[in-house]
C-alpha cells in the first residue's frame, strides 16, 4: 500500500472538507424562496390596499403555505441527492428556528403591546437582517452577510424616515429588505453553487 | 527532537479521507462516503470496519425501504485520534 506524505495527508484532508463545505452551500434555494414568496406577497398586498381590498392582509396565509410547502419539497429533493446532515446545516437550521420564535414573538408581543402594524415591520426587517448576517457568517459568505448588513441598515432608515408610520410604505420596504437579504445573495451563491 | 508517530489507522488514504468527511457531518451515508472519496464498496467496507474496530466510528445499519441502510458517525475517541493526528502533522510540517 502507498505511504502517504505529510503534504499528501493534508491535501486528503483539505479535499474532504472542501467536498463536505460545497454541500452545505446548496442552501441557494432557500434563500431564493423564500426571497420570491415574501417580495411578490408584498407586491400583492401592496396593489390589494391601493384597490382599499379590506381583506389585503389574507395573502400571508397563501404565501405561508407556498413557502413552507416549497421549502419542504427542496429539503425532500435534497436529502435524495445529499444523504447527510453537516454541522453547518443543522447550525443553519438553529438559527432560522431561532429566527422563526422571534419573529412569532415580535408579531404577537407587537400586537398586544399595541405597536402598529409598520412599527412591527420595521422590527421584522431587523430581524431579517441580523439573522441572514449570521447565516452568511456560519456559510463564510460574503454577499449574504453584506445582505443581511443592507437590510438592517435599512429598518434603521425607515424609523430615521419615519416610514414606519405609513403601512404601504413599509410594504415595499419589506420586498426591498427581501432583494437586499435573499434574492441577490441567493443567486450569487446558485451561480457559484453552479 | 523526536517527533511523535502519526496514528497508522489514520495515515492512510481512504480512512483519512472518511475521518476528514466525517468532522464536518453528524453522519454519513455509505452512498455519501462512497461517492466522495472515489473509492470501491468493497475496500470502503474494509476501511470502515478497520475504524469501527478501533472506536473510531461507529456503524448504524438500518433498513430504508426494504433496501439495508448504513450511517457512520465519527466518536469521541474518534474525534480525539483525528485530532492528535493533526497536532503530530503540524509538528512535521512545520518543526520547532
Amino acid at each position: 500500500m502507498h505511504t502517504l506524505s505529510e503534504q499528501e495527508s493534508l491535501a486528503v484532508i483539505r479535499e474532504m472538507l472542501h467536498k463536505s463545505r460545497k454541500n452545505t452551500k446548496d442552501s441557494a434555494i432557500y434563500y431564493l424562496i423564500w426571497g420570491w414568496v415574501i417580495l411578490i406577497s408584498v407586491i400583492i398586498e401592496y396593489i390589494l390596499i391601493q384597490i382599499d381590498y379590506e381583506w389585503h392582509f389574507a395573502i400571508w396565509i397563501l404565501s405561508s403555505i407556498v413557502g413552507v410547502g416549497a421549502s419542504i419539497r427542496a429539503g425532500r429533493q435534497q436529502k435524495k441527492i445529499n444523504q447527510t446532515t453537516t454541522h453547518f446545516d443543522k447550525a443553519m437550521v438553529s438559527v432560522w428556528s431561532g429566527f422563526g420564535m422571534l419573529m412569532a414573538i415580535l408579531i404577537m408581543g407587537g400586537l398586544t403591546m399595541g405597536l402598529s402594524w409598520g412599527e412591527i415591520y420595521v422590527g421584522m426587517i431587523a430581524l431579517v437582517g441580523s439573522t441572514t448576517f449570521v447565516s452568511g457568517k456560519i456559510l463564510e459568505f460574503a454577499p449574504i452577510q453584506y445582505g443581511g448588513l443592507a437590510s438592517f441598515a435599512l429598518s434603521f432608515l425607515t424609523l430615521f424616515l419615519g416610514w414606519h408610520q405609513h403601512f404601504p410604505t413599509m410594504l415595499l420596504c419589506i420586498g426591498l429588505a427581501m432583494i437586499f437579504s435573499n434574492l441577490i445573495p441567493g443567486y450569487i451563491l446558485k451561480r457559484k453553487i453552479s | 527532537m523526536s517527533l511523535a508517530p502519526l496514528d497508522p489507522l489514520l495515515h492512510a488514504q481512504l480512512r483519512l479521507a472518511i475521518m476528514s468527511l466525517l468532522l464536518t457531518v453528524e453522519s454519513a451515508d455509505f452512498n455519501y462516503l462512497l461517492e466522495e472519496t472515489n473509492a470501491s464498496k468493497g475496500n470502503l467496507s474494509v476501511q470502515i470496519k478497520k475504524l469501527k474496530e478501533a472506536k473510531y466510528v461507529a456503524v448504524t445499519k438500518t433498513f430504508k425501504d426494504n433496501y439495508p441502510h448504513t450511517e457512520v458517525a465519527m466518536t469521541e475517541t474518534g474525534r480525539a485520534a483525528f485530532q492528535k493526528y493533526i497536532d503530530a502533522l503540524s509538528d512535521y510540517l512545520n518543526p520547532k
